[in-house]
């Protein structure tokens, strides 16, 4: 389930790194990592809390786009 | 219709692998029949005292590898530090990387040095008090180097909680794991218990081998079979215990 996210844009426009997102949002600089890379999906909460930090809305971070297999299962 | 054809597909490639499996045992009974067993246990036991001849310089080569590796590997990630501070992002990804193979070799070589130490252990070497003095330096230093490690993990994460000479250090580090990496301990343990299953089966089955060709004995065959059903019997345990507790593992 391809989930893409904004979140290296968003963080770069309010100048801090993912040492210190992460401490703000009470995970490792690692999860950021994960997270900006593509390679985690956050849980609702962790990504509710980098919203907040952030002050811009989920939906502005994170999309979810139908993958092929998912719309062929569909059909 | 599409899901019975995947069925019928995964059921037939099962057999296809059955057959396959079942040619591959053939052909080497075939084979190692022919072959002349009397001089492979003649070379292994050669290999066997070549290892024993110089298990020092073995053990030695295994501490001095241990000691340049993780030596290099520290000064690297120190003078990083040093150097980027904590704004660059992807320094601290190299970082964790380097850690993570200091730690692995730092277990190899504690295995190595154990199996070492093991044919050390024999009335046949003269050399044995230095073998084992060398195996304590080499275990001592093994302890020191993944305290440093997780120490270090620490330092640049602070929210890592848990004293690493402690005997429940995993659950506190494991406790102060975010969501992110307690996901990815879960699958790197799932993936390597599926890897323990196939290597415990090929093993066996190689035990049986030397069973019949070697007159290896019983005791290896059921000591692996002792190892795999704990194994089982604890992923069952775990299994039902979590479950109870509504996934939160303490």
């Amino acid at each position: 389930m391809p989930l893409l996210n904004r979140l290296k844009e968003h963080r770069a426009k309010f100048d801090i790194n993912q040492g210190d997102l992460g401490k703000m949002a009470g995970v490792s600089r690692q999860t950021i990592s994960l997270i900006e890379r593509g390679d985690y999906s956050p849980s609702v909460t962790l990504a509710l809390k980098l919203a907040k930090i952030l002050k811009i809305k989920v939906e502005d971070i994170f999309s979810y786009v139908e993958g092929e297999d998912e719309e062929d299962e569909k059909n | 219709m599409k899901k019975m054809k995947k069925i019928r597909n995964s059921y037939l490639k099962i057999g296809i692998l059955i057959f396959l499996v079942l040619i591959l045992g053939f052909m080497l009974g075939f084979f190692s029949n022919k072959m002349n067993m009397f001089s492979i246990k003649k070379n292994l036991i050669q290999i066997n005292a070549l290892i024993m001849g110089k298990i020092i310089w073995i053990q030695l080569a295994l501490f001095f590898g241990l000691l340049i590796e993780t030596t290099k590997n520290l000064v690297k990630v120190k003078k990083l530090y040093l150097k980027y501070g904590e704004d660059e992002d992807e320094i601290y990804d190299f970082i964790e990387r380097v850690q993570e193979r200091s730690l692995t070799i730092t277990q190899i070589t504690f295995i190595l040095n154990l199996i070492m130490f093991a044919f050390a252990l024999t009335e046949k070497n003269d050399l044995i008090r230095s073998s084992i003095i060398i195996f304590i330096i080499t275990a001592i230093y093994i302890g020191i180097i993944e305290i440093y490690l997780i120490n270090q993990a620490k330092k640049y994460d602070m929210s890592k909680k848990g004293n690493p000479v402690d005997l429940v250090f995993e659950k506190h580090w494991m406790n102060s794991c975010d969501e992110a990496e307690k996901m990815i301990v879960y699958k790197v343990s799932y993936e390597t218990l599926k890897v323990m299953k196939h290597t415990f089966l090929f093993v066996i089955v190689l035990l049986f081998i030397f069973k019949i060709k070697f007159n290896a004995g019983n005791f290896s065959i059921a000591l692996v079979g002792i190892i795999w059903c704990i194994m089982v019997l604890s992923s069952f345990y775990y299994s039902k215990k979590i479950k109870k507790i509504g996934g939160k593992y303490e």
